[in-house]
């Protein structure tokens, strides 16, 4: 059940569009980019939340009012309900929200459908950016609660702040640079992995969980380099201790290796790799058990700067939850992070 | 998640000096297995050593610790998130099924129900359950 009142919310950050939800509800499927895509939040029992969203087209001749696309999505809806005999309902303009002054300047529709479920939406179209968010919140019939829904559609940001876009999965958070799009994620049980592109750069950002067990009889130091085998393999690198964010860590810098040893290989010409240099911070966050790396990797020497530092920083691996608030998002704005409590949402 | 996963009664196992837990699987006599110990040779018994988390989780199978409950065992230990927990844990206890190294218990069940129903009552050495 999810769980009611304020306690007990993380948050969820995906492509641009974040929310604070209960505690229990975490992602069970992602899918698209940052054009157009759905996230779907499940507890343990039901799916508790689904956001998809989508662009505007550059034109807004082509642009459709959303009550036409309220129109279209119900419509599919309707004919599904048809096909499996299930019974159907829908409220359009159903009044569940009590303040809606946050939503002025932004073209929107709220309505309500009922079917297995009790699923309270909203589909809007951004005033800043224009991108749609069509997002709903499912409650089981006999326990349904607007309040909920709209806390969840209150704490909807829909668009990066100040250039930077909110990551946040499974209690991973971090910032990007809007530049940086998603090229790959990997969201394994105790191996999250999001690999982020930008001309010519390669940053990604990596969570261990168990890191007690995985570093019981070794240090990180003997740790990483045979953990990270395959991906250092073509990188001549160098390994030193230091402390990252306050806790133990790794920083490590490579470059490629030489090409002679490349011609070395066997089949040297088939699937050639990249020659590219890697800045890369890992360390051991005690406090919430896990391994946190970011890599960045690139091509030219000159060209490193300091997206890996800036990364670490934006990385919240314990208490310093970032703060994806309703609507204001003033502290997103400004990256500010709060030290709430150890693992808050536990 | 209310299910209560129990262990194999018939399986041997114990706990080494790392604490890890050693299960003993038995071969079956069927007579494939016969013919072959004929021409190969194929040992009467098999150890499979468990890690540290699977040794924890292998301890809980008690038949009266639920799923759920193993889930925030795992989850406070380990600091995991539920999604991470779960998942892992069910996936392992799916294998630990498969293999007939537990049983599930249901909700108002004390022991292992003496016929029918889930496989995993079945032991590994192809015997069944003695309740």
């Amino acid at each position: 059940m999810a769980a009611r009142g304020s306690a007990g919310r993380v948050d969820f950050g995906w492509q641009g569009v974040s929310l604070r939800v209960p505690a229990d509800w975490s992602l069970g499927k992602v899918d698209g980019n940052y054009k157009s895509g759905y996230a779907r939040l499940d507890d343990s029992e039901i799916v508790r939340a689904e956001v998809e969203w989508r662009e505007a087209p550059p034109s807004s001749a082509r642009r459709l009012p959303i009550p036409d696309l309220v129109d279209r999505y119900l419509e599919k809806l309707n004919k599904k309900a048809e096909k499996t005999g299930t019974e159907f309902s829908v409220q359009r303009r159903s009044k569940f929200l009590k303040d809606k002054r946050w939503l002025e300047g932004s073209d929107y529709e709220t309505f309500t459908w009922e079917a297995d479920f009790r699923a309270y939406n909203l589909a809007r179209a951004c005033g800043t950016c224009g991108r749609i968010i069509l997002i709903r919140v499912l409650e089981p019939k006999h326990d349904s609660d607007p309040a909920l829904a709209e806390e969840v559609f209150r704490s909807l940001n829909d668009h990066g702040t100040d250039g930077r876009i909110f990551w946040c999965i499974y209690g991973m958070s971090f910032w990007t640079p809007e530049e940086l799009t998603l090229s790959t994620h990997g969201l394994k049980s105790g191996n999250i992995q999001l690999t982020f592109e930008m001309k010519g750069h390669i940053c990604k950002v990596q969570r261990l969980s168990m890191a007690q067990v995985l570093l019981k009889e070794t240090s990180l130091k003997e740790w990483y380099p045979s953990f990270f085998k395959k991906e250092l393999r073509d990188f001549d690198y160098t390994l030193r201790e230091e402390s990252v964010k306050d806790h133990n860590g790794l920083r490590m810098e490579g470059r490629p290796r030489s090409r002679w040893r490349q011609l070395l290989r066997p089949l040297p010409f088939v699937n050639p790799r990249p020659r590219q240099y890697a800045d890369s911070y890992i360390w051991h966050c005690e406090e919430s058990n896990k391994i946190c790396v970011v890599d960045h990797h690139y091509r030219k020497k000159g060209e490193r700067g300091d997206l890996s530092h800036a990364l670490t920083n934006a990385y919240a691996c314990h208490q310093k939850k970032i703060e994806a608030d309703s609507r204001g998002h003033d502290e997103l704005a400004t990256g500010q992070e709060r030290t709430a409590e150890v693992g808050e949402e536990r | 998640m209310n299910s209560r996963p129990a262990r194999n009664e018939l399986l041997k196992w114990e706990r080494n000096d790392k604490g890890e837990a050693q299960i003993t699987v038995t071969r079956q006599d069927t007579w494939k297995v016969k013919l072959l110990s004929k021409l190969f040779y194929v040992p009467k018994d098999r150890t499979i050593t468990l890690d540290e988390v699977g040794s924890e989780v292998w301890q809980m199978c008690n038949g009266n610790t639920s799923v759920a409950q193993m889930i925030d065992s795992l989850r406070d230990k380990y600091k995991l998130d539920r999604k991470e927990a779960e998942v892992s844990l069910l996936s392992y206890l799916k294998t630990l099924g498969q293999k007939r190294f537990v049983g599930f218990l249901l909700e108002g069940e004390k022991q292992p129900p003496k016929d029918g129903g889930a496989r995993a009552r079945e032991s590994a050495s192809g015997k069944r359950w003695e309740s």
